[in-house]
């Protein structure tokens, strides 16, 4: 038995009232004295049992009565025959379905994908809704409504437009802009009856606490309104899916031909302990970097492995095997590599010969990486095997007589500089400036080097011997992480020395270095420095690396996009052995590198962070997912010109083109997508109770289930006329009993 | 309003202008009654007073001063004249003294309506100088004041009225039987009850004092509350006769009650009809004299 207003059943307890005013007026007896008894006597004698009876009838009609008149209002209806497929609706029926087009709707199994069943069973419901109602197929973001079908039966071209839409649509899953969708259509129904349908695969993250915490009182409210709510999971059991979150490089600048570790972050959702797939790593041409077979846990896995890329740009394509769900399964990224780094040596003219010129331990260092021109890997202790790898590598070309460009190695270049010569245009090209005992630059020079600074580039300086603290401090102080002071000793004494180590625990490259099984930096020895008041620092400037006494060694300051460092133990060998240790040109190369990243705008981003372009045209074309297809003004910046847009929220390929006509791609970016579809482990049983709870019924697991709970609460044959029968019957044979009674 | 006969002196009962009313009013059989004194009766006896009834044939011994002579002369046959002879009346007063005569609604009892009732037919026929008498019946004959005539008697009617109340059981086969046994001579008797048995006892019961020729009113006194049986809730009845009690819904036998009550009064009517008596609804109320003296004058009307 189903009601169409359940709700006045709790009225139910009216029908009490007729036995209660019975039960009253017995309880409230009098006692008169009687003259007449004789006939009151004769009366009862002949009438008194079938008055009883007649009054317990009548009794027993008004109940009936007021039960029928509650049953009237609640409007009962006979149960139906349990129904094997979608039975037609009751007429005056509203029918809503929400259609999860999520991309987790796309996992695909033996049958088809989930989102397929899904278009069928929304099929079968509209098309069992029976004319006076109305149907309406709504999406599950909450915002789209896919079709609404006033007059039915649903027409079957419309019906099929409308399935074709929903096999095309990508739209993300919100339970409760999805139900606060419905609950607006509802308001608005004219129609008596009411049902809402839920077709998704109900995975744990659709249900996730937080969702069902605000889920749960619109569900309830759609019940109050008299809503019938029927939820259908259409998952398979066993569904295992990986995810391709990400695929990077660890170091922050790649150069040409220098092996750089990547790291892959694979997502592995299934019920197994582990699961396994392949990784492959195609550049823009289709040939093959990387394949490796994977073998992940549950939850996130992370996969490190080396690429050595030529200089220019490159669209790296990453992919996994082909599994459940294919759409989270392959990512594009765009790198650029560059073919070499320019070190600018600033440095005054200087009579100081070989190895007295600290200018001759930095180009020893740097040229003696770029002659072997190998390149290194991350680890320190790889940095050796890695220029011999590519050493060999670089030599059988040459060798062969063919050299390929693409595997010409990167180079460092070193530039010596007076500090008249530099200029802003000089600078733009530079990665790196090292200011080697320069303590007098002219004004233009250092208002060149500011404005470096702070458009991003690193500024290194370097005072050694030969410069006077307070003209240092008074020609840097602008820039400078701190002011210097006279240095600790007069001399060098060999047996006086401190040894470093990394204040900054953030500093992740110099930890490594610190490490004795990798540069042991602390292995280097310090027999003068410049002081420097650690409580003197400038704002925005930190220690790096200090002395084992506590005197700061090296300190950066960020100024505007850029860094300053302030090396106080001079870069020549007179005040430390660092220029012949072994950590020496890793450190300096990593300096350089890491300058060089800094200017370079980021071409992977985070959703809602900003492509970044740096151009000298007017505008930008940025064609992007979803339909993005608008002109950017560019904006100016100092004496740089900027295209910025910040319309990032939806991940994917962000394409900027200069040439506005253009139709080939432009500069790519791309936005990481979190891929929440991937996690395709099903909603747990707690869960999913709680959420019948709310709903006021189970999810069901399968069609068949779903058709029975619909024909269970679907009404059948409306009693509405037999009660009204039933009350009227009841009225005229209670007035009939009452006018024999007299009453 | 009940009152208490008790407080009430002898004299009071009809006194005031409800005496002077029934100077005008006269009780009477409609047949002939056996008196001893000259009165407004019809005597059954031929006497030799005013009236002339009929001759009849002359016997030897007759008194020679009521022979006709004119008859004789025209045809020589001795004849003797004949006239009416008026009487005064043998009035029996019988009351119900039961208990349930102690009803009452919401103003006098059944008792003090039929006392008072029968103290004005009392004094009528105290009046009109006719010989009466005072009997109460429960379940036999109680106190009986025999027949007699003047004012001490009336007094003593009076007094026997007021000395007690109603009460206990009602027998009409005995005691109704008991009442109306004494009486041989034909006159006039009046019930007062509220005749609450079977109609055919109580008819068959007064059928034997028609059947003396005496002339007999049936005075059924009905207080309206106990018609009416207007109660909503379930009520306790306790009957005044005895330590009954019935509980009884009246709501749910109002109607075939009014209709019991209604066909007990046509049953007893239509016995008295049969038998050739009198049978009058008095309504109780407070001013008891008007239906009294309304069905006085009224009869007064019809039968003189």
């Amino acid at each position: 038995m189903t009601y169409a207003s359940a709700a006045y059943l709790s009225a139910l307890p009216v029908i009490a009232i007729p036995l209660i005013i019975y039960l009253i007026f017995r309880r409230r007896r009098r006692d008169i004295p009687w003259g007449a008894i004789y006939i009151l006597r004769k009366v009862i004698e002949t009438r008194s049992r079938a008055v009883v009876w007649l009054q317990y009838c009548i009794i027993a009609l008004r109940t009936l009565a007021c039960a029928a008149l509650v049953l009237l209002f609640a409007a009962p209806n006979l149960p139906r025959e349990p129904a094997v497929s979608m039975p037609d609706s009751a007429p005056s029926t509203h029918r809503a379905i929400i259609l999860d087009t999520s991309e987790s709707m796309r996992a695909r199994f033996a049958g088809g994908t989930v989102l397929d069943a899904a278009l069928a069973q929304a099929r079968a419901i509209l098309e069992s809704t029976q004319d006076p109602g109305r149907a309406d197929l709504l999406g599950g973001d909450g915002k789209s409504l896919f079709a609404s079908f006033d007059s039915l039966p649903v027409d079957e071209h419309r019906l099929e437009i409308a399935v074709a839409e929903c096999s095309e649509r990508r739209d993300g899953f919100d339970l409760v802009a999805a139900l606060r969708h419905a609950e607006t259509l509802f308001s608005a129904s004219p129609f008596t009856r009411r049902e809402l349908y839920l077709l998704s695969d109900f995975r744990a993250r659709d249900l996730a606490p937080e969702v069902l915490a605000e889920a749960a009182p619109r569900l309830l409210r759609l019940r109050e309104r008299g809503v019938t709510f029927h939820a259908l999971a259409l998952r398979e059991t066993g569904a295992a899916n990986f995810a391709l979150y990400e695929c990077s490089p660890l170091e922050p600048l790649l150069l040409a031909n220098q092996p750089v570790l990547f790291r892959a972050r694979i997502g592995y959702f299934g019920e197994g302990p582990t699961g396994q797939t392949v990784l492959t790593v195609k550049d823009s041409r289709g040939s093959l970097l990387h394949e490796e077979a994977v073998t992940a846990g549950p939850g996130m896995n992370e996969v490190i492995f080396p690429l050595s890329l030529p200089a220019g740009e490159h669209r790296l394509a990453a992919a996994l095997r082909p599994d459940t769900l294919e759409g989270d399964n392959a990512l594009e990224r765009q790198f650029s590599v560059l073919p070499g780094l320019n070190l600018m040596v600033v440095q005054d003219i200087t009579d100081l010969k070989g190895f007295d010129n600290p200018r001759t331990w930095l180009e020893l260092a740097l040229r003696d990486l770029a002659g072997k021109g190998a390149g290194q890997k991350v680890k320190f202790d790889n940095v050796q095997e890695a220029y011999a790898a590519a050493s060999q590598s670089a030599i059988s070309k040459i060798e062969q007589g063919a050299v390929d460009p693409s595997a010409i190695p990167f180079s460092i270049s070193v530039e010596g500089k007076i500090p008249e010569q530099i200029n802003p245009d000089l600078l733009s090209e530079t990665h790196l400036v090292i200011a080697l005992d320069l303590d007098q630059p002219g004004p233009e020079s250092l208002d060149a080097l500011r404005g470096y600074v702070m458009r991003g580039g690193t500024v290194l300086l370097a005072p050694g011997a030969s410069v006077k603290e307070e003209h240092f401090n008074t020609s840097f102080g602008p820039i400078s992480p701190a002011p210097i002071a006279t240095p600790t000793f007069k001399s060098v004494e060999p047996r006086r020395y401190e040894q470093c180590m990394v204040e900054a625990g953030d500093a992740a490259f110099l930890l490594e270095l610190e490490d004795p099984r990798h540069g042991n930096l602390g292995a280097a020895r310090f027999y003068r420095w410049f002081n420097v008041d650690p409580k003197a620092l400038a704002s925005e400037a930190r220690v790096l690396l200090a002395l084992s006494d506590g005197s700061p060694l090296l300190l950066e300051r960020a100024l505007g996009r850029g860094r300053v460092l302030l090396w106080t133990s001079g870069l020549g060998g007179d005040w430390n052995s660092m220029v012949v240790h072994p950590a020496f040109p890793v450190w300096l190369i990593r300096t350089l590198q890491r300058a060089a990243a800094r200017q370079r705008l980021p071409r992977t981003l985070q959703p809602g962070e900003p492509v970044l372009l740096v151009t000298d045209a007017p505008s930008a074309r940025v064609i992007g997912p979803g339909g993005i297809d608008e002109v950017v003004e560019s904006v100016e910046t100092g004496s740089r010109r900027f295209i910025r847009y910040d319309k990032t929220t939806l991940p994917g390929q962000y394409d900027l083109r200069i040439d506005l006509a253009s139709e080939m791609p432009g500069e790519l970016f791309d936005v990481v997508s979190p891929h929440p579809e991937a996690d395709l482990r099903p909603a747990t049983e707690i869960v999913e109770k709680d959420f019948a709870d709310a709903a006021g019924g189970p999810i069901h697991r399968d069609a068949a289930a779903l058709a029975a709970a619909v024909g269970r609460d679907t009404p059948g044959t409306p009693l509405a006329r037999w009660l009204g029968a039933l009350l009227l019957l009841a009225l005229v044979i209670e007035a009939g009993l009452s006018r024999i009674l007299n009453v | 309003m009940s009152t208490e006969p008790e407080s009430e002196s002898p004299e009071l009962l009809v006194g005031g202008n409800l005496a002077d009313q029934l100077r005008q009013i006269e009780l009477f059989s409609r047949f002939q009654v056996e008196g001893i004194m000259n009165g407004v009766n019809r005597s059954p006896l031929i006497g030799f007073s005013t009236d002339f009834r009929q001759h009849r044939q002359y016997f030897p011994g007759d008194n020679l001063k009521h022979l006709d002579w004119r008859i004789y002369g025209r045809s020589g046959r001795l004849m003797i004249r004949q006239y009416e002879e008026n009487t005064n009346a043998r009035i029996s007063v019988v009351i119900d003294v039961s208990g349930s005569m102690n009803h009452a609604g919401e103003g006098m009892t059944k008792w003090d309506f039929a006392m008072r009732t029968a103290a004005v037919l009392l004094h009528v026929a105290f009046l009109h100088r006719d010989a009466f008498s005072l009997t109460g019946f429960g379940t036999s004959r109680e106190r009986h004041v025999s027949f007699g005539s003047g004012k001490t008697h009336l007094l003593r009617c009076f007094r026997s009225l007021l000395a007690d109340g109603a009460e206990g059981e009602t027998d009409f086969d005995s005691g109704l039987g008991g009442a109306i046994g004494p009486i041989r001579k034909k006159g006039l008797t009046v019930v007062l009850s509220d005749f609450m048995d079977s109609p055919e006892v109580i008819a068959n019961k007064l059928a034997r004092l028609r059947f003396q020729g005496s002339d007999v009113i049936a005075l059924q006194v009905i207080e309206p509350s106990e018609r009416d049986l207007d109660f909503n809730a379930i009520t306790r009845f306790h009957d005044l006769e005895s330590a009954d009690v019935l509980a009884v819904d009246p709501q749910l036998i109002r109607r075939k009650y009014r209709e019991a009550f209604d066909e007990h009064i046509i049953a007893l009517k239509e016995a008295c009809r049969r038998h050739g008596f009198e049978h009058i609804e008095l309504m109780v109320q407070d001013d008891f004299a008007v239906p009294v003296l309304e069905y006085l004058r009224w009869r007064m009307e019809r039968f003189q």
